[in-house]
């Protein structure tokens, strides 16, 4: 059968799962990059505990996805970096459909393999989730316990009406 | 989220506006609290923006808190002098200075900068200071970058510009003036050797501005950027300029009505490192120069083309074939430019990839609606299409379009190829008259991440489409046309 002389990479999951992942693809795992070219021409997967396949799968996809992306324009003099206006439809919704845990899954991997884009877009998919809402509003979504005491709940409601004139 | 460490909760959180992250988010639990005050957020705080007052106030008391932290200030002087009142304020790391303001100032505000930002490096002020002082105020500090926006009288300007020559680490400066003569032009150019980027901004059209300024300039000088955009500049500075400044990137000339094709001749010869060429509504400018662009500039990143009213067809057309990293085309009013030239077979060959992520195409007679979703197939890195006084685009013939959009549809939600489904965010149909509800409804298809779309003077359209355009584009949430702003919570 005819196979494609593309280079690859292996990695292993939690779940002892082994993916193959071309170079093209990996090329987006910043500081990982040298890692992985040194085993290219090893057989021996490189094990990664703290990813499970599913999270990895993701993460292939949307590598594929985003793989022709033009790099982000040069920062011009003072543009302020951080906003979440720039999370495309698609992203959007890859991001959002398999739940809040899987994204925090997403998050972490993406930390770990240093993908720069990915952690961006989902980092601010997160941003958005909080935007808009109350304290309690947003203890009840990401499952937080407020674990001030009563002193301390006054105290930080004064420091935003510190300074009155 | 519980389980996320800590630096990727800070990298969220810069994500959301400072005021957000004073009122709600540090007082969600502890954690949060502690997070929320990490130096990394508050490098950069903008007391600018439209806080109510509440905000305000969250915002002033917590500058104390983080006044080590910050690198970046943008201010009402007003305001800063208010803060500074009654405290004793340092900022050890601050770097840049943004001081906006409309009323009159004086420099006093500041206190004695160089005590009180003792680091600072950037200066940016858009704003009417009555003080001759401004600079000798940051006499002790070593600027790179000087910035001011200025409509006062020529003599206080003339100061500015002296005082500037004193400064001996100045990389950039950018001044808005209403007048420069050779003399004060010739001195700032000799006197700033580190300089990289100078801009200028007139207020008056056709400052006199000759050779004699650039004679002062030196071999091997090492200006990267350099705007001097309406001044009577002729060919023979821009030979001076090409020859002295080899490592010439950004250049802008806009309407100065000596320069001919020989001055760009010049540029063409000597700066071949050339990334940005603004040369709009420069009238004597012919196909020659688009030749001589598309053959010599290779790194070409953005080019200005507006009201050169001699451009023609075949022209451009090098140019898309020959400046592969070209991202920003403006060929706004120029006549001679028709469909032609965005026609695929006639220009561009299948291994030519375009990387266009702007293009103005304004006042054309002859842009259809055709060419419009032609480009937009064609550039798969669009972000922005201007097409503003357009009246040859009118509707999208139906039939032929129905299998166009369905295509588009299905593309869209397949996954994960990447398929015909454009990143386009910004589109401005301002004042072409005659554009109608299908061409609206078919773009919405295509561009789902669609944000601005202007519409001002479309007097076609109704208001039928707006539904579809608001269900397809989630992330519009206000539209004009006309005189109306209709936002989704009224249409869906």
């Amino acid at each position: 059968m005819y196979k494609k002389i593309v280079p690859q990479i292996k990695l292993e999951t939690y779940e002892k799962e082994v993916f193959e992942i071309d170079l093209d693809i990996a090329k987006k795992f910043g500081k990982l990059v040298p890692v992985l070219q040194e085993l290219l021409n090893d057989d021996k997967p490189l094990t990664i505990k703290t990813i499970n396949s599913g999270t990895l799968k993701k993460i292939i996809t949307w590598c594929t996805y985003h793989k022709d992306d033009p790099l982000p324009p040069e920062d011009d003099d003072n543009r302020m970096k951080h906003s979440t206006e720039e999370v495309s439809s698609w992203d959007d919704k890859f991001l959002q459909e398999d739940g809040q845990a899987a994204l925090f899954d997403l998050i972490s991997a993406a930390h770990t393999l240093d993908i720069d884009g990915l952690l961006d877009v989902a980092c601010k998919v997160v941003a958005t989730m909080i935007k808009g809402k109350a304290p309690e509003e947003i203890r009840k979504v990401f499952n937080i316990k407020n674990d001030f005491t009563q002193q301390e709940e006054d105290q930080v409601r004064k420091e935003n009406d510190w300074c009155e004139d | 989220m519980e389980g996320l460490p800590d630096d990727i909760i800070v990298e969220i959180f810069s994500f959301l506006p400072h005021q957000l992250l004073l009122l709600e988010v540090r007082t969600v639990c502890r954690r949060w609290y502690t997070l929320s005050h990490s130096a990394d957020l508050w490098q950069t705080v903008d007391l600018t923006l439209g806080f109510n007052q509440t905000e305000k106030q969250a915002m002033v008391s917590n500058l104390k808190r983080v006044q080590d932290h910050v690198k970046i200030l943008k201010v009402d002087p007003r305001l800063l002098q208010t803060i500074f009142k009654n405290d004793i304020w340092q900022f050890l790391t601050l770097k840049t200075l943004h001081l906006n303001t409309l009323c009159k100032t004086t420099v006093s505000v500041l206190g004695e900068p160089n005590l009180r930002y003792p680091r600072l490096e950037k200066v940016y002020f858009s704003s009417a200071f009555d003080n001759k002082l401004v600079l000798s105020a940051f006499s002790g500090l070593k600027l790179d970058t000087f910035e001011w926006k200025y409509s006062g009288p020529f003599q206080q300007f003339r100061e500015t510009i002296l005082a500037l020559g004193k400064m001996d680490n100045l990389q950039k400066v950018r001044l808005h003036v209403k007048s420069l003569d050779n003399e004060l032009l010739s001195y700032l150019l000799k006197n700033c050797h580190t300089l990289h980027s100078l801009k200028l901004h007139f207020c008056n059209v056709n400052v006199k501005i000759d050779n004699d300024a650039f004679l002062s300039l030196t071999d091997n000088c090492s200006l990267t950027e350099l705007g001097l955009p309406t001044t009577s500049i002729t060919d023979e500075s821009l030979y001076h300029i090409s020859k002295t400044c080899p490592f010439l990137k950004r250049i802008n000339i806009n309407n100065c009505f000596n320069i001919t094709d020989l001055g760009i001749r010049h540029l063409a010869m000597n700066c071949i490192h050339l990334e940005n060429l603004h040369i709009g509504n420069i009238p004597n400018l012919t196909n020659c120069t688009v030749q001589l662009i598309s053959n010599k500039f290779k790194h070409l990143k953005v080019l200005n083309l507006k009201q050169c009213m001699g451009m023609e067809n075949i022209g451009i057309a090098n140019i898309l074939k020959k400046c592969s990293m070209l991202i920003k085309l403006n060929v706004s009013f120029c006549p001679k430019v028709n469909s032609n030239v965005l026609l695929p077979d006639k220009i561009w060959t299948p291994n030519v990839s375009l990387k266009l992520r702007e293009i103005n195409l304004s006042g054309n007679n002859n842009i259809t609606s055709d060419v419009v979703f032609r480009i937009i197939k064609l550039c798969s890195c669009l972000q922005s299409v201007e097409l503003a006084s357009c009246p040859s685009i009118q509707s999208i013939d139906t039939a032929s379009n129905k299998q166009g959009i369905s295509n588009a549809r299905s593309e869209c939600i397949q996954k994960p190829q990447k398929t015909y489904h454009s990143h386009i965010k910004s589109v401005n149909f301002i004042g072409s008259l005659n554009v109608e509800d299908s061409v609206i409804i078919a773009l919405s298809y295509i561009c789902p991440d669609l944000r601005n779309l202007r519409l001002t003077g479309c007097k076609k359209l109704t208001k039928n489409f707006l539904g579809v355009v608001f269900r397809n584009c989630r992330f519009i949430d206000l539209l004009e046309i006309a005189n109306h702003t209709f936002n989704r919570r009224n249409i869906l």
